[in-house]
């Protein structure tokens, strides 16, 4: 077993770099698979995000201008939307995302993905003290609110629901409710646009930082990524294939599709999102010359390939039927996949000297 | 600096030839870095003979296991090993022969090792008795004569130090320490003070690491005398699922404590500080931080070491890639620094830096004033893997 870098993995002849070879297992066929995935999946990723939230700060602008029934519709389609690309993005959730150990950026984005906690009523006893108070609704403000009152749900709550006192269950996402609060109170738009300006900065953020500037280094954490600057100085596959099986544990550990998008209604869509990104990362994309899949195969590996595969496969069964505990089953298939099979398969070891404790 | 090298490499042959006698293998490595992180420890300090020495259990089931240890080399930093047979965790320097250092066998071993490190040879493979294993950790009193090793008797289930005399290794008693699962034990600064960590976990060789008291356990910090074992003292934290597993002792007596939370046996998703620092004649206090750092540590901290110039006691989490840092007076946090699979964690003899090592063989030192990272002295040792703990220690000018 060798150490999951590319400098670390057996040379077995051919690179692989260009585009036609037959891909052979080796330290550069990875590493360019790697580059690969950066620049196919996990960018474009980031970029897509990027876009709806750009999109979804659009239709909040268009609405507060002039509240109606179509707009509250616009912008509920454009939070849908953005949080479909964010569920492309987060498996990847390394680099720019998670710079910083107390201060991450995901959670100001994702609250749930920190440690599973729904805070739909923190945050719902939050927006309607806003509304009811005098608090200046500045863009300053919003963006030095700890994690819980911002970022998706926090959206999801303004865009889908009534706040005021004496709103049930029952029509607490009645359009008409929703709309006649907006029409009645500025500080609602207020909130809403206060709420996505601040979630476009982190979306900016985690952009510029994969394709200008991490951290103020001057360089793209892209660059930074593939020549082995990793910010924790994990190796490049040990820090993508860690993230994505952390992502799937988190999955079924916190059982995310029963508890995310609950207001929405859109949380297997937002399931199939990830498990489309994380396919792509192991099989490419149409511009992939050379995936992980490929170099297992040509390991000598199909076995696992077929194997992660039709746990994919699977999934996407489970997300079709609608089926909670076989989809949390075959999130816990793959974590494993990203344990085991994928690394054996990659001949690689991701360096964990510890998983067992002492 | 040359003079120290040369006597360096002649140790060093001295050391290949008592060692291939000894039928123990060394393994030489080169860092990848120069060797300016040294200035970091001698050149401050240069009253104190002898050399700076960071000191580890290393290796995993691929390369074998071993003590190993990083010291000057003519040109840049060298790595010395001497193969163990088994997984260490944690190794102490003799009281009264510097140059002997013991390395006890992870949880549930049943060795330690005794390295002289001027020749390379083992001096000595200490067995535990019948149905014992260690638990990685032990310590010496002031003058060496006494080796104390943390142990449990699996059929009883009974924590115990385990006291060896040094000339011969052989056991003359034992202490109880009032708990299952001894983890960490180190001689207090006052001399005739023993401190334990009851981690409270109780294992069974046949069962290899699996808790079998998880509803039951009760970990506690004691305090025994030196002399007679009696129980001085006994101190738990507020979650009784917060195994104790590891110490560090300042030299005022002021103790850093880390923990591991069994979150299997948590009854709710509480998040739980994981740290604390017992004073002598207080309770434990628990060390606060942000939420998301105490999500970060992932319920385990791995080892603990103190900053006696700053008053900073260092924690490392390997299964959160983090280490973070609190003023033991205080109680704040001061610092953080993410580093993959890191454990490690000693302070450079003068007191200027944290040094932080992982599985991966990288060595980084933090500014123990500033907590920035001086990028200047990384060290990367290839197909070395640093374990659990790592300790700072000064061997006599004539060892390497």
């Amino acid at each position: 077993m060798l150490a999951a870098t590319a400098a670390g993995l057996l040379l077995s002849g051919c690179g692989g770099e260009r585009a036609n070879d037959e891909a052979a297992l080796s330290a550069g066929s990875v590493d360019l698979a790697l580059e690969q995935i950066i620049d196919n999946t996990v960018i474009p990723s980031a970029q897509a995000f990027q876009s709806q939230v750009s999109a979804f700060n659009s239709a909040a602008s268009s609405f507060c201008a002039s509240p109606d029934a179509t707009g509250l519709s616009n912008l509920q389609s454009s939070w849908n939307a953005m949080a479909l690309a964010w569920y492309g993005l987060v498996p990847f959730n390394f680099g720019p995302l998670f710079d910083d150990t107390v201060f991450p950026q995901y959670q100001y984005i994702d609250s749930y993905r920190v440690r599973g906690t729904d805070y739909t009523a923190t945050v719902r006893t939050n927006q309607s003290g806003l509304i009811n108070g005098d608090t200046e609704l500045s863009s300053s403000y919003f963006d030095a609110r700890t994690f819980q009152y911002v970022g998706l749900l926090a959206l999801e709550v303004a865009s889908y629901e009534a706040l005021a006192d004496g709103v049930t269950d029952d029509n607490r996402t009645d359009a008409a409710t929703v709309l006649a609060e907006y029409q009645a109170s500025d500080r609602r738009c207020g909130i809403l646009t206060g709420l996505a300006g601040s979630l476009q900065n982190r979306a900016d953020y985690v952009v510029n930082g994969w394709t200008l500037d991490s951290q103020s280094s001057g360089t793209p954490y892209r660059d930074l990524f593939l020549a082995g600057e990793t910010i924790d100085g994990a190796e490049p596959l040990t820090e993508m294939i860690s993230a994505v099986q952390s992502y799937l544990d988190y999955l079924q550990q916190r059982n995310t599709v029963a508890n995310v998008a609950q207001i929405a209604g859109t949380s297997w869509a937002q399931m199939s999102a990830s498990i489309a990104s994380i396919e792509a990362t192991l099989a490419g994309t149409e511009n992939s010359t050379i995936t992980l899949f490929g170099l297992m195969t040509a390991g000598g590996n199909s076995a696992d390939v077929d194997t992660v595969q039709a746990n994919i496969d699977a999934a996407r069964v489970a997300i079709a039927s609608e089926n909670t505990t076989d989809f949390n089953s075959l999130a816990a298939e793959l974590d494993g996949n990203f344990k085991r099979e994928i690394p054996d398969g990659l001949d690689v070891s991701l360096g964990i000297n510890f998983s067992d404790g002492d | 600096m040359n003079k120290q090298n040369n006597s360096a490499a002649i140790s060093r042959r001295q050391l290949l030839k008592a060692t291939a006698i000894a039928g123990t293998a060394i393994a030489g490595g080169s860092a990848l870095l120069p060797s300016s992180v040294w200035a970091a420890g001698k050149n401050q300090d240069a009253a104190i003979a002898g050399t700076e020495t960071w000191i580890s259990a290393q290796g995993n089931a691929d390369t074998g296991y071993f003590a190993s240890w990083i010291t000057d080399g003519e040109y840049q930093p060298l790595v010395q090993s001497a193969a163990s047979g088994f997984r260490g965790h944690a190794l102490a320097q003799h009281s009264g022969r510097p140059e002997l250092l013991v390395m006890f066998a992870r949880r549930p071993g049943t060795h330690a090792l005794v390295v002289n490190m001027l020749t390379g040879e083992v001096e000595q493979r200490i067995e535990c008795a019948e149905h014992h294993h260690m638990h990685g950790h032990g310590c010496f009193d002031q003058t060496g004569e006494l080796l104390f090793t943390t142990e449990s008797n699996y059929q009883t289930g009974v924590g115990k130090l385990v006291i060896r005399n040094t000339r011969s290794w052989q056991v003359e008693g034992e202490f109880l320490t009032h708990g299952i699962g001894p983890h960490d034990v180190h001689l207090m600064p006052d001399q005739k003070t023993l401190v334990v960590a009851n981690g409270g976990l109780l294992t069974h060789p046949d069962s290899g690491r699996k808790v079998l008291n998880l509803d039951t356990m009760d970990p506690s910090l004691v305090y025994l005398s030196l002399y007679n074992g009696e129980l001085i003292s006994q101190h738990r934290l507020p979650e009784s699922k917060a195994s104790i597993r590891h110490l560090a002792v300042a030299n005022d007596g002021t103790v850093a404590v880390a923990t591991q939370l069994q979150r299997p046996a948590m009854t709710d998703n509480r998040l739980v500080p994981l740290g604390a620092i017992h004073k002598p004649g207080a309770e434990m206090q628990l060390l606060q931080c942000p939420e998301s750092l105490t999500v970060a540590f992932n319920d385990y901290m791995g080892s603990v070491a103190i900053n006696e110039k700053e008053r900073v006691a260092g924690f490392t989490s390997p299964r959160g890639d983090i280490a973070a840092f609190w003023h033991m007076d205080r109680g704040e946090l001061v610092g953080y620094h993410p580093f993959h699979d890191v454990c490690g964690l000693t302070v450079t003899r003068d007191q200027q830096y944290f040094v932080m090592s992982n599985s991966k063989g990288d060595i980084r030192l933090l500014d123990a004033l500033s907590m920035k990272e001086d990028r200047s002295h990384r060290l990367s040792f290839a197909g070395k893997h640093w374990d659990n703990h790592m300790f700072t220690i000064t061997l006599p000018d004539q060892a390497v």
